[in-house]
């Protein structure tokens, strides 16, 4: 059973570091938590069941079709909601409209779907697979596998490439960043579109496992979230170790204590470490004061 | 008739809770996301107190002691953690009762609440109920409003927006920010135990769905609509939130999807706001 539930954890970690690195992403270059976040997944997760199930597109497709939808609502996000509200200097507005943007998210899910729970035609994906005391699904080793490999493009996507660097630079220090040539709404734009994709393929991820609902964004937005504070928000290596961190957590007191706890568990773990740790596992941005 | 005493209600909670949270977080602005479940205690401190057969006005009192004793926990991560992470932490926070109130369901019922929550004395069931708790809300709102107004130009008002400027700085000058920020969180958390107190006897019955917390978002963004730091951009905040909802009734919106596109305008309202005005609608002047 320790295996199943170290397994279980990983898959989840995984999970949520497409989450957690979301947010970090979009803190890092606009200093801002993004509340929409987790609506951004529920649009991922919606366009590939819509695309599926109107325009009977094969699953391959339609994943594309949810790509692209995350990049499309995260950029829209940054243009309509987030650039107007922060050119007054406010801090605390853009964080505000990113709250309208999600209330409108939901309820536009909820008119086009309805509030009922949908779940995704996953077929063969969700048959039981055995390897040795472990039991998955193909949709859990994808969880698993493409987590891994879109985290590792990504890290080396801002290590190596030029406008990778440049996110990094406006991170660390964004006038110096701007003296330097680099257009921070530009870079603001590329770090919403990354935290898109990888929402909406989180999204996807979880309409397999269990349901799609407007609001599905919420819990595991703030699973996402508070890995990404755990970890230090604005790093992304940060945000990697504290998805391990909360989905372990997760996975162990769900196996061996109770899953109905599990927001009690999760939130004591960041208790007990901000309380130790108060900028998190590794040194993020330093949280601005609101 | 009584229609428009519950609209007048539920402005009047609304206000109590925008009021009160600007209290807590408005002047320090260290945000508190833990709100609702603030008024969820103060509504549970109620119910369960009434159902040991406690005097009402008692339990009322029950209500705000618990809420503030919430404060207080909430309050002990300021002695560490500042700015955004104190969001955070405070969402945790509101998650983590929330949880409790689900999972203890011997005492509170679980998922399903509690229900049958008695009246305050001297109300007799029937069709003035409303009527009676308008005043009651109303007397609730005003007190809490008369108490944001007098902290606002006391010392202590002045204290906490210099907090919010510079912590060294006030310290130096001989005030403890933590204390400082420890009693604005706990009084705002006792006012929303109050108006949560008042809630349940009002309506007989409590669940967890409504102390969630996207209601604290709804309470935080009432209060940054309306202009923090200024009590009367909570009150004005407050109104307009809670009336446009009930505006949109009148304005024959299509049955089953009227509350969504409610939530609708209401979001892209915020939006809109906040690129135009983000200071709110009525935004605090510095130096007052």
């Amino acid at each position: 059973m320790i295996w199943q539930a170290l397994y279980n954890g990983v898959v989840t970690g995984a999970l949520y570091a497409l989450v957690a690195l979301g947010y970090t992403l979009i803190y890092g270059v606009a200093r801002l938590i993004n509340f929409a976040h987790g609506d951004v997944m529920m649009v991922g997760a919606y366009t590939c069941l819509f695309c599926m199930e109107r325009f009977h597109l094969p699953p391959a497709p339609a994943l594309l079709a949810a790509i692209a939808a995350g990049a499309l609502i995260a950029l829209l996000i940054e243009r309509l909601a987030v650039r107007p509200a922060a050119r007054k200097g406010d801090r605390l507005a853009p964080v505000i409209s990113t709250i309208g943007a999600s209330v409108v998210l939901q309820a536009g899910a909820g008119l086009l779907f309805g509030a009922a729970a949908r779940s995704l035609p996953g077929g063969k994906l969700l048959d039981p697979i055995y390897l040795g005391p472990i039991q998955t699904t193909l949709a859990q080793l994808s969880t698993l596998v493409g987590g891994s490999v879109l985290t590792l493009v990504l890290a080396l996507f801002l290590k190596f490439h030029l406008y990778g660097q440049a996110i990094r630079a406006v991170a660390d220090d964004p006038t110096l960043a701007e003296t330097v040539g680099i257009a921070p709404h530009r870079i603001a734009q590329i770090a919403f579109a990354l935290s898109g994709i990888m929402a909406a393929l989180a999204g996807i991820a979880v309409g397999l496992d269990s349901s799609l609902r407007p609001t599905m964004g919420y819990s595991l937005g703030f699973m996402g979230f508070t890995a990404a504070v755990l970890g230090g928000i604005g790093n992304p290596t940060g945000a990697i170790l504290g998805a391990m961190l909360v989905g372990m957590v997760s996975s162990l007191t769900g196996t061996y204590l109770s899953s109905a706890w599990l927001p009690g568990y999760v939130f004591g773990t960041l208790a007990l470490l901000l309380l130790f740790r108060p900028q998190g596992l590794l040194p993020g941005r330093k949280a601005v004061a609101t | 008739m009584t229609y428009y005493y519950s609209v007048g209600i539920l402005i009047c909670v609304a206000v109590s809770l925008a009021v009160s949270l600007n209290i807590a977080s408005g002047y320090s602005r260290h945000l508190s996301l833990a709100h609702a479940a603030f008024w969820g205690l103060g509504a549970y401190g109620f119910a369960l107190a009434t159902a040991h057969k406690w005097n009402p006005l008692l339990a009322l009192v029950v209500s705000v002691l618990a809420a503030a004793l919430g404060g207080l926990v909430a309050a002990a991560p300021t002695l560490r953690v500042r700015g955004d992470y104190f969001l955070v932490v405070t969402l945790g926070m509101g998650e983590a009762l929330n949880n409790v109130l689900v999972n203890l369901r011997s005492l509170t019922g679980g998922s399903n609440g509690l229900s049958n929550i008695v009246l305050l004395p001297g109300v007799k069931p029937g069709p003035n109920i409303d009527y009676y708790y308008l005043q009651v809300f109303l007397a609730a709102a005003v007190v809490m409003v008369v108490l944001g107004v007098l902290i606002q130009r006391s010392a202590f008002g002045q204290a906490l927006r210099a907090t919010a400027e510079d912590e060294e700085a006030t310290a130096a000058l001989g005030r403890n920010p933590t204390w400082l920020k420890v009693r604005a969180l706990t009084l705002g958390a006792a006012c929303a135990g109050l108006t949560g107190g008042l809630y349940a006897s009002w309506t007989s019955f409590i669940s967890p769905g409504i102390f969630t917390s996207s209601a604290s978002v709804l309470i935080l963004a009432t209060v940054l609509l309306g202009g923090i730091g200024n009590i009367w951009g909570a009150v004005f905040g407050a109104i307009v939130l809670t009336a446009l909802p009930e505006g949109l009734r009148f304005a024959h919106v299509p049955g089953a999807n009227a509350q969504l596109w409610q939530q609708m305008i209401y979001g892209l309202l915020l939006i809109l706001l906040m690129a135009v005005r983000p200071g709110g609608l009525l935004p605090a002047r510095s130096g007052r």
